[in-house]
């Protein structure tokens, strides 16, 4: 492939003359015309002038954005394999006369300073680019054959537009905006099987089509407006007229129930399908998206292969031995329910709902393979049972509802800004089974997630750090029951109602980012001792904040870069204090309510506390209480302490109608008992030994009976 | 011929506590297998999709999220494609948002 740049201005593009052709920009000419396997320049070194095509070309590309002259294609055939390119701000005029010009990305995306002259030039789109970026300016013919998806841009104006189907049925006509034609706007799907879908390139937002005449055949649509003089009572056109929601101004085929009859068979066989239950085989039709496709117990046995991408609904109630599976990526536009299949089989082509009024998916115990997404603006996807997929669950507009059922996925997505929301319900599970990068990945914009009293619970084995993004939303349960050794990681300045960290099996690692602040009622663990790391995941503070008053006690922690707020809430017992904390306290035992908490033996060093408050009943086997030491006991609370060590100045102030119970009570420095109300009583039922009677400076004290 | 009771379906609610969080389900029933079913019976179907569910849990496979289809990947190709260009576009025209006078 060689690079050629048009130099010298005014002059001839033909077959042979090179004087006008150069290898680099603004350089010598007299490099060879520019053949199939060229790149073609026009720029602002061309020298300006008008540059007249008299030949057939065929090259790789032609770019003219920054030219600053005139290039005339002069009715001749113009063939880019790629891409041609007048966008950019060079002064500059494009005169396409009569001329027939394929390419296989047209891009008019800046118009600055082009003077555009379509003419009656027709524009063919070929190839895998498969896109026309036209600037909103105003074009002959436009023609497109090529199979995928055709991508148009910009607010243009066609003399005639045309985008005919392949024998493919994923053939799709995307419109980034609406198009005014003034003759006539053709639309071909291939045939009744190989549709044609035209759609907005943003689901929910529609894309009018305004044309002067219209002609339409084995074509499907979705957030189209139909506008101007032509006919869009496209009820009876040949192959008739798919409805997928979010369109106007169209008439469309009205939907009908298509009842499954034979048996195995592909679903786009019309002689799989018959108008009532039991009927003959072609009475019905392949189902468009508006339709209903019922199997039932007059379908026969075997496997449905559902082979075309949209279908409007499926209903298995009152099948039998029927298998259903798909080879295609499909979208759903009505509800679904399982219930009477044989057997879903485990196929995975993604399934996505793109209804725009409300459904039910039932699944009926039956578990999917398939990646599930919901992108239906202004539509519900309601579950009717629990869904369980091997696969991801993605929201990109439109609600799920899980109305209280479990949810069961390997991961679950609702990134993305299209207004959508995720109900998760009362009491139910959503658990995430996957090892993926992102868990759980949402972000907020757009998105109303309303957690009920749902439990998130995470079971991947991981192989890796994972993320669970939360984007700052308020959730109710979280627990994190991976496996694996590696961390899972906060993104987030998220809400919980609970935090539960599982590490039963083996320690865990929790990583919040630093400079969020992560809101919890309840932050609890599993009874066992394997270490939790709690940290942030760069060399700064996270924060942990506690809702609802209170505090919060994990054992067996190793911190770092973590703080807690508010203070004298969040304690750690036998815990390391890997350093840049603030807020914790550690070696402390705070013990509130009707509590009920009877520990071995404590050991409270330093500032170490036993506060009890309300009802709480407390049984320490041992607790030794050093410096600050204290068991500030309140109200109601019951404390039997087989032996209990005071010294400097660690204290028993109780308040209320303590009953506090010592084995043996051993004070030494200032360490005292104080019961400053009544009823209290204090019985000391093994030695009471106080040491350093003797000393100056020391002394102690047991008040009550 | 349908009669109206056909259509009627009985919801069963499954709530139960497992080792892997509570599961809640429901199963749908006609009227007439609802009435024929004994309780045992229905007992057993529900132990069966609980049942089910735990093993979709316990035997989860950790695989990596599924390949695009080349479908997929052309159009996410050529809309990329669209995108630079009009980016080129609004970047050539100014169309951005001046942050600084300096």
């Amino acid at each position: 492939m060689a690079a050629r740049f048009w130099v010298g201005g005014t002059g001839n593009w033909d077959a042979s003359d090179t004087t006008h052709w150069s290898a680099s920009s603004g350089g010598a000419g007299g490099a060879s015309v520019p053949g199939a396997s060229d790149t073609v320049t026009l720029d602002g070194s061309s020298g300006g002038g008008t540059v007249t095509v008299t030949a057939t070309v065929s090259v790789t590309s032609i770019t003219a954005g920054a030219f600053t002259g005139t290039l005339d294609t002069n009715g001749q055939s113009i063939t880019t394999s790629g891409t041609f390119s007048i966008t950019g701000s060079g002064a500059r005029t494009v005169t396409l006369g009569s001329s027939a010009i394929s390419c296989s990305l047209w891009n008019a995306g800046t118009t600055t300073n082009l003077t555009f002259n379509a003419g009656t030039s027709t524009i063919t789109i070929t190839g895998s680019n498969n896109s026309f970026v036209g600037g909103g300016l105003t074009y002959g013919t436009l023609v497109w054959s090529s199979a995928g998806t055709a991508i148009i841009t910009g607010a243009n104006t066609f003399a005639n537009l045309t985008r005919n189907g392949t024998a493919t049925k994923t053939d799709v006509f995307q419109l980034g905006a609406s198009q005014t034609i003034t003759g006539t706007l053709t639309l071909a799907g291939n045939s009744s099987i190989n549709r044609l879908l035209i759609r907005s390139d943003t689901r929910g937002t529609a894309r009018t089509l305004t044309a002067a005449a219209v002609s339409a055949s084995n074509v499907d649509f979705q957030d189209i407006t139909g506008a101007g003089a032509g006919s869009w009572n496209l009820t009876a056109i040949s192959g008739l007229s798919g409805d997928c929601g979010g369109n106007s101004g169209i008439t469309f085929t009205s939907p009908v129930t298509n009842y499954w009859v034979g048996g195995a068979g592909n679903t786009d066989a019309v002689a799989e399908w018959a108008s009532t239950s039991g009927g003959s085989g072609g009475t019905g039709r392949v189902p468009l998206p508006q339709d209903s496709a019922r199997v039932d117990s007059n379908s026969g046995t075997g496997t449905i292969t559902q082979n075309m991408p949209r279908i409007g609904s499926w209903d298995f109630t009152n099948s039998s031995g029927i298998t259903w599976t798909t080879s295609t990526a499909a979208s759903f536009f009505g509800s679904i329910d399982l219930t009477g299949l044989g057997t879903l089989s485990g196929s995975t082509q993604a399934y996505t709902y793109e209804g725009r009024g409300a459904s039910t998916l039932t699944s009926a115990g039956k578990s999917w393979a398939k990646a599930f997404t919901i992108d239906a603006p202004g539509g519900t996807l309601t579950l009717a049972d629990a869904f369980v997929a091997s696969a991801a669950l993605t929201v990109t507009a439109g609600t799920f509802a899980g109305a209280g059922f479990n949810v069961t996925v390997l991961n679950f997505v609702a990134t993305g800004s299209a207004t959508r929301a995720v109900s998760m319900g009362t009491g139910a599970t959503w658990t995430l089974t996957g090892d993926v990068a992102t868990i759980w990945s949402v972000a907020s914009s757009g998105l109303t997630l309303t957690p009920g009293t749902s439990t998130i619970r995470l079971t991947g084995s991981l192989t890796a750090a994972r993320t669970f993004a939360g984007a700052g939303l308020t959730y109710y349960n979280l627990e994190n029951a991976t496996t694996g050794a590696h961390a899972l990681q906060f993104t987030g300045s998220n809400t919980f109602n609970n935090i539960h960290i599982d590490a039963s099996a083996a320690a865990r690692t929790v990583l919040f980012t630093a400079g969020t602040t992560t809101t919890v009622t309840t932050f609890t663990r599993d009874a066992g001792t394997n270490v939790i790391t709690i940290g942030s995941i760069t060399a700064s503070s996270h924060t942990l904040a506690k809702a609802g008053g209170g505090t919060i006690t994990l054992d067996y922690l190793s911190l770092s870069r973590s703080t807690a707020t508010p203070g004298s809430t969040w304690y750690a017992t036998n815990s390391t204090d890997g350093g840049s904390n603030s807020g914790w306290t550690f070696g402390a035992i705070p013990i509130e309510g009707t509590l009920s908490t009877t520990l071995g033996a404590a050991t409270l060093l330093a500032n170490g506390i036993v506060p009890s408050q309300g009802q709480a009943a407390v049984t320490l086997g041992a607790a030794t209480l050093s410096g600050a030491g204290a068991v500030p006991a309140q109200a109601n609370a019951a404390i039997v302490l087989g032996v209990l060590a005071l010294s400097g100045s660690a204290a028993i102030p109780s308040q209320g109608s303590l009953s506090l119970t010592l084995g043996s009570l051993s004070l030494s420095g200032s360490g005292s008992v104080a019961t400053p109300s009544f009823p209290r009583q204090i019985t000391v039922e093994g030695s009471l030994s106080s040491y350093g009677l003797a000393g100056s400076r020391s002394s102690y004290s047991v008040e009550g009976s | 011929m349908a009669t109206p009771t056909d259509s009627v379906r009985v919801q069963v609610l499954i709530g139960r506590d497992t080792p892997h969080g509570r599961f809640q389900d429901a199963i749908y029933l006609s009227m007439a297998e609802f009435e024929a079913m004994k309780d045992a019976e229905l007992e057993a179907l529900q132990d069966e999709r609980v049942g089910a569910w735990i093993s979709a849990v316990e035997d989860a496979k950790h695989r990596a999220p599924e390949k695009p289809t080349r479908a997929e990947l052309e159009e996410a190709r050529a809309r990329a494609l669209a995108e630079v260009a009009e980016i080129d576009g609004k970047l050539s025209r100014g169309d951005h948002k001046i942050v600084s006078a300096r």
